[in-house]
C-alpha cells in the first residue's frame, strides 16, 4: 500500500467512525470527508473515484469454518474466510462500503448456544456481530431468520429499543450491546405504532479517496442511502413470535415511499438491501422474493440481494429466478440495476464496483463502467483462501463453549443403541425416538387440543441408517454417555414433528407400504432368498410399543402382509381413531404412502424431531434396554421356508442381535459379496 | 345469512368503473385493476396482522358494495380471527364471493371443507370436514384456473375422500398446479412419477420436479433429493457432498417452508 493510500484509508476510517456515532434515519451527514475544516468543502466538478459495494449474505452465524455437528473444520464456508476476501477487496479498491444482507444470527449450534442454551447477557455482543463490528461493517439489512428466536431476543442483540406491545416503552429501555453499524428494515412495522420496527433506511456519509480534475488526490464525501427489506412470509414462518406484534407492508410500496425521501435528504446513491430473490411474476405486497420488482422502483442504484442461497451473477446459473425476463445473469443486472447475491454461509463476497463522477452538485454513476462479481472463497486450484486469524481469535471463548455444549452428556444408556438388526426386529435405536415423539405430541395435545385428547397417541419412525452405504452406514451409539452429537446418529434428518389423525384402516395401509421393505418370500423355493428389497430403509416406518401389535407376513404380496393388527389386544378397524406422531416428510406425502398428503396433519410443530429426542433423553436421564429398547410392536409371521432367507448387515455384529433378544439370526458368511463391507446373515422365520 | 348488495349501489359502482375504463382505455383499466388488487391486499394485511379496524371497515364497505374480491379479502381476514361469530361471518362473505364466481373464495371454502379448521387453532376438531363441499368448491376453483385449487383437487383424487381414488386424475391436476408453480404439487407429482402411480414410472421426471420444488424451498423435496444423493436414487450417483448440502438446505428451508396455497 502506498503511503498516500494508507493515509487516505486512515482518514476514511476516522470519518466513518464519526458518522457511525451519529447514525440515524434522518442523519444528514456532515461528518464527511473534511475533518478539521469548519464547513464541507464543495467537490470540484469532474472529481472521479471508484466505490466498491461489498456484500455478505445469509451468513447464518457461521463465524468459523467449522461444522459443530461433525465437530470438524469445514473450509468450504465461514466468515473467517470471507473476511480474507474483504481485506483483499479493501486493498484492491480505493473505497469500499461493506454491507450485510441479513439471515445473520441464526443457523449454527453457536447461535443456538448464545440464544437458548446460555443466553447472551445484555452487555455482551453476539459472536457474529462481534466479528462484524471488528470488520467495520457500514450497514446491514434484516432477514427472516433474525426473527427465529423471537422479538425480545432480536431487540436485545441488535441493541434496539423496539416500540412493541408487551415491551416497555422505548424510553424505559436501556439498549444492550449490539452491532456498531446501522441496521435497516423498511417493510416490517410495529402493530402498536404502525411505524417501522427498525429504522427503514439510513444515509451513510463516507469519505472517499478521489481524484480531482487537476489530478490531485482529494478526500470528498459521498452520501449512500441504504434501505432494507425482509420477506413478508415471516408472519407465517414465525407466527408464534410475531402475531399481533408486527406486520409487513409491501416492499415496493415502502421503497416508493422512502427512496424519494432518501434522495431529498441528499443521498447521492441508493442501495437496496433486499433479503429476497428475484420473482418476475405479478407483484403482490405479500410476495416472498420482491427484488425483481424493487429493481423497477425509480432511483435504485444497486441491489444487494439474498435469501435464496444462490450466486448472482453467474453466467451458468440454471436457477429459474436468474433466467427471468430483464435479468442479465452474466453481467449481474436486474432491469438494468447492478445486483449481487453472495451465496450463503460466507462462501462468497459480493462486489459491485461503481465508477463515480461528481458534476459539482452530486455524484453520478458511470453505468458503462459498473462491474458485478460474486467472489468465491474457493480459489481456482480448488483450495480455499486462508482464514483471517483475527476472526477466530475474537470469538474463541464462544466457539469453545459451543463445542463443550455439543459434547455435553445429555444422559446415559445402559446398552449399545444400534440399527444393525432394525430390519429384522431390534427396536434398540428406534423406540427411544418413538417414545420421545409420542410424549411430545401427547403433551401438546393435552395442553392445546382438548378435543383430540381422548385419542391414543402413537408414533412411528424408521431406521434412517440401515446399511445402504455399507457396513458403517448404521446407527451405533455406544453404551455410556449420550451427547447432543449422538442425537444426529439416532435421528439423521432435520425433520420437524408432525402429528396426523388417522383411522385404523389408514394405519394398516401405512404399515402395508412400510412392509414393502421386504421381498416376497417363497416357502417352497430351496434356493437362498434375500429378505430385504430395494424399498429404502428410511421408509420402513414402524411402531415400537406394546400397545399396538402386528405381524408382517413376508410370504404374501405387497399390500397383503399385515396380519393381526391389534390395539390393546383388540383388532384395529376403521372405527378406531389414532393420533400418530411422525415427521413433516411423511405427513406431507414423502414416500407416497396412501392417505398421507398433508391433509391429516393436526399438529405441524416447528420443533425438530432431533431436538424433541434430545429433550426427552435429558428428561429421562438414563436410557435402558428394558425401558427404551425392547418393545417390539411387530414380528414376522412364523413360517417354514424350504431354503435359507438371508440379509446383509455390518460384519461382526451378531452379538448385537443376541443382545436384542433376536435368537433366530445366524451368521451365514463374513462377506456378502457386495464389496460394501457387509456380512451375510440368515434369519429363521419359523422361530 | 346471505344478503344482497343494494342494486343501486352496484349500478353506481359499475358506472364509475365503466367511466374510468372509457377515459383511460385498456391500459388504464388494467392499471386500475392492479392498483385495486394492491389496495385490497394492503387492507387485508392491515386488518389481519395489525388488527386495524379502519382497514377492516374499508373492506366491509367494498364487500357490501358487491365487489367479489373485497368479499373474499374480508372473509379471509375474518376467518383468521378467533371468535366463532367472526368465523360464521367469514363463511358467509366467502359464500357470497363464491356465488359471484370468485375463484379464491371457492379455494378458501374448499380448503376449509377438506382440511377442517386450520391446524393448531383453538377449537380445531377436524370434525368439521365436508368432503362433498370440498369437491364442489375445489373443482369450481380449479376449473376457473386457480392453481392452488388444482393442487387440492389432485389430493382429493389421490385419496378418494368420499369417492373412489383416481390416481390418473390426481396426476392430471398435480401437473396443472405444478406447471403453475405450486411446490407442494410438484412434490406430489414427483412422487407419482417415482412410483408409477397414475402415470408411467419416470425417474428423470421425478427428479426434475423435486428439483423445481426444491428451488422454491419446499423442504420435503429437498429432503427427497438428500436421500437420493445418499443412496444413489432417481438416476443420481451416490454423492456424500451433495447429500450433506441438501441435508443442511432441508434444515434451513424448514425454518421458512414454501407456503401452502
Amino acid at each position: 500500500m502506498s503511503p498516500l493510500r494508507l493515509a487516505l484509508t486512515k482518514l476514511a476510517a476516522v470519518a466513518a467512525v464519526a458518522v457511525l456515532s451519529a447514525c440515524g434515519s434522518d442523519d444528514d451527514g456532515g461528518g464527511g470527508g473534511n475533518p478539521g475544516a469548519g464547513t464541507p468543502e464543495a467537490v470540484a466538478p469532474g472529481t472521479r473515484t471508484t466505490l466498491a459495494l461489498l456484500e455478505t449474505a445469509d451468513l447464518h452465524s457461521n463465524v468459523r469454518s467449522y461444522d459443530y455437528f461433525k465437530l470438524a473444520e469445514d473450509q468450504t464456508m465461514g466468515f473467517e474466510r470471507v473476511s480474507t476476501l474483504i481485506k483483499q477487496a479493501r486493498a484492491e479498491f480505493p473505497n469500499t462500503l461493506l454491507l450485510d444482507n441479513g439471515d445473520t444470527i441464526q443457523g449454527t449450534a453457536l447461535a443456538d448456544y448464545q440464544a437458548q442454551v446460555n443466553p447472551l447477557k445484555c452487555g455482551d455482543t453476539l459472536a457474529m456481530y462481534k466479528v462484524m463490528n471488528a470488520a467495520k461493517f457500514d450497514g446491514a439489512g434484516i432477514g427472516n431468520h433474525e426473527f427465529n428466536y423471537g422479538l425480545p431476543f432480536l431487540n436485545q442483540v441488535t441493541g434496539s429499543r423496539f416500540d412493541l406491545d408487551g415491551m416497555p416503552e422505548p424510553a424505559a429501555q436501556t439498549p444492550c450491546a449490539g452491532p456498531t453499524f446501522p441496521q435497516v428494515l423498511a417493510n416490517v412495522h410495529s402493530v402498536k405504532t404502525k411505524a417501522p420496527l427498525f429504522q427503514p433506511y439510513t444515509i451513510i456519509t463516507k469519505a472517499l479517496a478521489a481524484t480531482a480534475p487537476d489530478g490531485k488526490a482529494v478526500t470528498v464525501p459521498v452520501k449512500v442511502g441504504i434501505i432494507g427489506f425482509a420477506p413478508p412470509a415471516i408472519m407465517t414462518w414465525d407466527k408464534r413470535w410475531l402475531d399481533g406484534k408486527v406486520y409487513t407492508v409491501g416492499a415496493r410500496e415502502a421503497a416508493e415511499q422512502y427512496i424519494p425521501e432518501m434522495r431529498a435528504k441528499g443521498a447521492d446513491l441508493v442501495v437496496v438491501i433486499s433479503h429476497g430473490g428475484l420473482d418476475a411474476s405479478a407483484y403482490s405486497p405479500t410476495m416472498e422474493n420482491a427484488s425483481w420488482h424493487l429493481s423497477r422502483v425509480a432511483g435504485v442504484d444497486a441491489m444487494l440481494i439474498g435469501h435464496s442461497h444462490q450466486i448472482f451473477p453467474d453466467a451458468n446459473s440454471t436457477a429459474a429466478q436468474f433466467n427471468a425476463p430483464g435479468v442479465d445473469k452474466a453481467k449481474g443486472l436486474v432491469n438494468g440495476v447492478p445486483t449481487v447475491m453472495a451465496n450463503y454461509w460466507g462462501k462468497h463476497l459480493g462486489v459491485i464496483k461503481l465508477e463515480l463522477a461528481h458534476d459539482g452538485k452530486r455524484w453520478t454513476v458511470d453505468k458503462s463502467a459498473t462491474t458485478v462479481q460474486a467472489r468465491s472463497i474457493q480459489k481456482a486450484d480448488k483450495t480455499y483462501v486462508e482464514a483471517d486469524p483475527e476472526v477466530a481469535a475474537a470469538i474463541e471463548a464462544e466457539h469453545q463453549a459451543t463445542i463443550a455444549y455439543v459434547k455435553t452428556p445429555i444422559g446415559t444408556t445402559d446398552y449399545r443403541m444400534s440399527s444393525y438388526f432394525a430390519d429384522v426386529g431390534d427396536p434398540g435405536a428406534i423406540q427411544i425416538v418413538n417414545q420421545a415423539q409420542a410424549a411430545y405430541v401427547k403433551d401438546y395435545i393435552a395442553a392445546n387440543m382438548p378435543e383430540l385428547a381422548s385419542l391414543p397417541v402413537l408414533s412411528v419412525s424408521a431406521p434412517f441408517k440401515s446399511g445402504f452405504g455399507g457396513g458403517s452406514d448404521y446407527t451405533d451409539v455406544q453404551a455410556g454417555n449420550v451427547a447432543i452429537n449422538n442425537a444426529a446418529d439416532l435421528y439423521l434428518y432435520p425433520n420437524t414433528v408432525h402429528a396426523v389423525k388417522v383411522n385404523g384402516d389408514e394405519v394398516k395401509a401405512w404399515l402395508e407400504t412400510a412392509a414393502r421393505r421386504f421381498n416376497q418370500i417363497s416357502t417352497t423355493a430351496t434356493t437362498e432368498q434375500r429378505l430385504i428389497s430395494s424399498f429404502p430403509g428410511y421408509n420402513f416406518d414402524m411402531f415400537t410399543t406394546p400397545d399396538l401389535r402386528y405381524e408382517i407376513d413376508v410370504t404374501q404380496p405387497v399390500g397383503s402382509r399385515i396380519r393381526n393388527l391389534t390395539y390393546l389386544g383388540a383388532p384395529v378397524t376403521a372405527s378406531h381413531q389414532f393420533i400418530v406422531a411422525t415427521n413433516n416428510y411423511r405427513a406431507s406425502g414423502g414416500g407416497n404412502f396412501p392417505g398421507l398428503d398433508g391433509s391429516k396433519t393436526v399438529y405441524a410443530s416447528p420443533d425438530a424431531n432431533r431436538d424433541v429426542l434430545i429433550s426427552y433423553i435429558k428428561a429421562i436421564g438414563s436410557i435402558t434396554r428394558a425401558a427404551n429398547g425392547s418393545a417390539r410392536s411387530w414380528r414376522f409371521t412364523k413360517v417354514a421356508t424350504a431354503g435359507k432367507v438371508v440379509f446383509s448387515s455390518a460384519p461382526g455384529q451378531l452379538p448385537q442381535a443376541q443382545a436384542a433378544g433376536l435368537t433366530n439370526i445366524t451368521l451365514e458368511s463374513a462377506d456378502d459379496g457386495s464389496g460394501k463391507n457387509l456380512s451375510k446373515y440368515a434369519i429363521d422365520l419359523n422361530s | 345469512m346471505r344478503r344482497r348488495a343494494p342494486a343501486a349501489a352496484v349500478v353506481v359502482a359499475a358506472a364509475v368503473l365503466l367511466t374510468a375504463a372509457w377515459v383511460g382505455g385498456a391500459a388504464a383499466w388494467r392499471h386500475h385493476g392492479e392498483a385495486r388488487r394492491m389496495q385490497l391486499t394492503e387492507w387485508q394485511t392491515l386488518a389481519t396482522a395489525a388488527g386495524d379496524p379502519t382497514a377492516l371497515a374499508a373492506l366491509r364497505v367494498a364487500a357490501e358494495r358487491g365487489e367479489a374480491a373485497a368479499q373474499t379479502a374480508l372473509g379471509e381476514s375474518l376467518w383468521s380471527r378467533p371468535g366463532a361469530a367472526e368465523r360464521e361471518q367469514a363463511r358467509a362473505w366467502l359464500a357470497r364471493a363464491a356465488a359471484n364466481g370468485d375463484a379464491r373464495a371457492h379455494l378458501l371454502l374448499g380448503k376449509a371443507a377438506f382440511l377442517g379448521s386450520p391446524v393448531g387453532e383453538q377449537g380445531a376438531a377436524a370434525s368439521d370436514k365436508d368432503y362433498a363441499a370440498a369437491w364442489r368448491h375445489l373443482r369450481a376453483a380449479a376449473q376457473a384456473g386457480n392453481a392452488g385449487a388444482a393442487y387440492y383437487l389432485g389430493l382429493l383424487y389421490r385419496g378418494g375422500y368420499g369417492a373412489e381414488p383416481n390416481a390418473t386424475q390426481a396426476v392430471r391436476w398435480f401437473q396443472v398446479a405444478a406447471e403453475a408453480g405450486v411446490p407442494q404439487a410438484m412434490f406430489m407429482l414427483a412422487n407419482a412419477y417415482r412410483d408409477g402411480d397414475g402415470v408411467a414410472r419416470d425417474a428423470s421426471q421425478a427428479l426434475a420436479w423435486y428439483e423445481a420444488a426444491a428451488e422454491r424451498e419446499h423442504p420435503e423435496s429437498i429432503q427427497a433429493l438428500a436421500m437420493a444423493y445418499r443412496d444413489g436414487e432417481l438416476g443420481l450417483d451416490r454423492d456424500e457432498r451433495n447429500f450433506r448440502f441438501h441435508l443442511v438446505e432441508t434444515a434451513h428451508a424448514l425454518k421458512h417452508p414454501a407456503l401452502k396455497p
